[in-house]
């Protein structure tokens, strides 16, 4: 089957000549779709470059990124956006909620982008609030909001749009111990309901809760395997 | 349409997160469109009351000679004018015509000098005069014998006798070496204006105002008898009449002098007050527009100043914004659609500020100026100040747009 993700040795270079930083040093990877993958370094590995490639926030300095087989290593800044609104499902380490707006409006950020009718998208957005239990503080602000509560806001956002791929950028970064096992618990819970979920992280627990870790150090992957007893631990727990 | 309202949307909200910023962003558009529409008001107010007073005065018309074809102008007789009166219809009040001289008269006040207007019965009724209060005009009978009579106004019989009631008194008027007694037969209204303007002639010692009016006849019997006019003027009840009453005389005229060429009389061109003032009002006004105006463009440098600021805060929301999807033409209709409503809204409340300021002047009535709203102006205000905000929201959002996701989002 044609991976839902398929990169062929992309190489990102900042100021390329004499001090030039190689990000990216030839990276191949496949992602099939429903994967739950944590790819795994040290700051400054270069796991914040894949990530943003992977979202399509950056576009590569050469190598190919087929996205459901679409080359979009050489797209327009437009046809870019075009493809994070409808394929890639953001978080973030910091939430990035938008300040003035509650909690609603908040999820309904991408829905707009994507042109849905005002009711349809209200419909839409307080649906995955509930999914992340937050039906009752739609109307919220963000400095309303807890930690966690934020974080949940930003997974609603992610999902509303049902995108195939969420992408998470050390989602439990900003938070404490009860928070972070409230967010793992959603995004597992996203990958048990089919969605392709990637977890970008420094921290060693959060991947050992997931299926297949990829270990970057200095723009390679250096290990990519399976934690194959997780599901019966998981289940036991 | 349904994307352009959620970027309205989102620039209200933005704007109503942000009040006082954005109502101190919007007070250089609103005090440019307070000013232009008030002093537009006020220039159309002036103007229109100038165009009013010089219509007024166009139910009056004067033939005159054509002094390219007639060697001598004083051709028009009293003969002639007397047809003119029986010839025209009823729409004409007046025809009459009139010449000056100068004298000096006696009474028992004293010694003064007079300006004697020589004319025609009508002359009663002629452009500029007030009605008579007391006594009679002279009529046809007295131009026929040359009868010795005068109307006097109000003014000059105070100067002559201390009073007003001076009906058959007699004066003796002295016209270069004739001298003559002359029966006071009636007397004329002095208008405020007149009394007004004779106090400010007083003031800066010139002579007293001393006018009579006789028949032009009585020139004879004073040695320089005078025939005929130069011109004769002709004053019609309704000034919509004027014209066509002026088309006629001059016909009238022309068949009777047919000796003098094809056409010896021609239409004196009323001076044009109204469109000559207009046009210099128009003149001041724009260019005292065109400075508050400049207001406008210090205004529209604010809004873009603030955008600016407001670009550089929200870099993170940018970010965020891009990365779930907005594209370039998203961010730059948000911003754009923010400083538009700014500037649009300070817009509207310029006008509104305008149009009670200028309701204010007129109500108080200050140097009795009735200002007139134009709605030109209103519609031409509005147009500028959502112009200004786009013009001046473009470089903001465009520096807004060009914003990579990635470099956006690092910053906190």
């Amino acid at each position: 089957m044609e991976p839902l993700i398929k990169i062929e040795n992309i190489h990102k270079i900042y100021n390329p000549g004499e001090n030039e930083v190689r990000a990216l040093d030839g990276i191949n990877l496949n992602i099939q779709k429903g994967e739950f993958v944590a790819i795994i370094g040290h700051s400054g590995s270069g796991k914040s470059t894949l990530m943003n490639m992977l979202g399509c926030l950056d576009v590569p300095t050469s190598g190919n990124y087929y996205l459901n087989g679409q080359d979009v290593s050489k797209l327009t800044d437009n046809q870019l956006s075009d493809i994070r609104n409808k394929e890639i499902g953001f978080i973030f380490q910091g939430f990035n909620l938008v300040s003035n707006l509650d909690a609603v409006g908040n999820v309904e950020l991408p829905l707009i982008y994507r042109g849905l009718g005002k009711q349809r998208r209200r419909k839409v957005a307080v649906e995955a609030l509930r999914k992340v239990g937050l039906d009752t503080r739609l109307k919220h602000r963000p400095n309303e909001l807890s930690g966690g509560q934020q974080q949940r806001v930003a997974v609603a956002r992610a999902i509303a749009a049902q995108p195939p791929i969420v992408l998470a950028d050390e989602p439990t970064g900003n938070l404490d111990t009860k928070s972070t096992k409230e967010i793992m618990e959603i995004l597992k819970g996203l990958h048990k309901g089919g969605r392709t979920v990637i977890i970008i992280t420094h921290d060693d627990d959060i991947a050992g809760q997931v299926k297949r870790v990829v270990r970057i150090v200095d723009g390679r992957i250096e290990d990519d395997y399976l934690n194959e007893n997780l599901n019966t631990e998981k289940e036991e727990a | 349409m349904g994307q352009f309202l959620e970027y309205v949307k989102m620039a209200l909200d933005n704007i109503r997160s942000n009040k006082g910023r954005s109502f101190l962003t919007m007070l250089g558009i609103i005090i440019g469109i307070t000013s232009v529409v008030t002093i537009v008001s006020i220039g159309n107010g002036l103007k229109k009351d100038v165009v009013d007073a010089s219509n007024e005065q166009n139910n009056t018309v004067t033939i005159q000679a054509n002094t390219d074809e007639v060697s001598d102008p004083n051709v028009i007789t009293g003969e002639d004018i007397a047809f003119l009166r029986t010839s025209l219809d009823e729409s004409v009040q007046s025809v009459s015509a009139s010449s000056a001289t100068s004298g000096s008269l006696t009474t028992r006040k004293g010694n003064f000098d007079a300006y004697v207007t020589l004319t025609t019965p009508d002359y009663e009724y002629a452009q500029y005069t007030e009605p008579l209060v007391k006594g009679n005009y002279f009529t046809d009978n007295d131009v026929a014998n040359a009868n010795m009579v005068c109307v006097v106004d109000e003014l000059t019989a105070l100067y002559l006798f201390g009073n007003t009631d001076i009906v058959g008194m007699s004066i003796e008027l002295k016209v270069d070496s004739s001298i003559q007694n002359v029966n006071i037969i009636g007397v004329r209204k002095t208008s405020p204006e007149m009394l007004e303007a004779e106090k400010q002639y007083q003031a800066m010692g010139m002579d007293q105002s001393i006018s009579l009016e006789m028949p032009y006849t009585v020139s004879k019997t004073f040695g320089n008898p005078i025939d005929a006019f130069p011109s004769v003027s002709i004053t019609s009840y309704d000034k919509d009449q004027a014209a066509r009453v002026a088309k006629t005389a001059v016909q009238i005229l022309n068949s009777r002098h047919q000796n003098l060429g094809d056409a010896p009389f021609i239409q004196q061109k009323p001076i044009n007050f109204a469109d000559m003032f207009g046009s210099i009002m128009d003149g001041v006004t724009a260019f005292v527009a065109l400075v508050a105006g400049i207001s406008l463009i210090v205004g529209g440098i604010g809004v873009m100043n603030i955008m600016l600021v407001s670009v550089t805060e929200r870099t993170r929301e940018i970010g965020i914004r891009k990365a779930l999807g907005a594209k370039t033409g998203s961010i730059i209709a948000q911003f754009l659609c923010e400083s538009a409503i700014i500037s649009g809204m300070g817009g509207v409340i310029g006008i509104i500020l305008g149009a009670a300021l200028t309701a204010l002047i007129t109500a108080l009535g200050i140097g009795g100026i009735k200002a007139q709203l134009s709605f030109p102006a209103i519609l031409i205000a509005t147009i500028f100040s959502c112009s200004v905000g786009i013009v001046f929201g473009i470089y903001p959002a465009r520096k807004a747009a060009k914003l990579s996701p990635i470099e956006a989002l690092r910053r906190m």
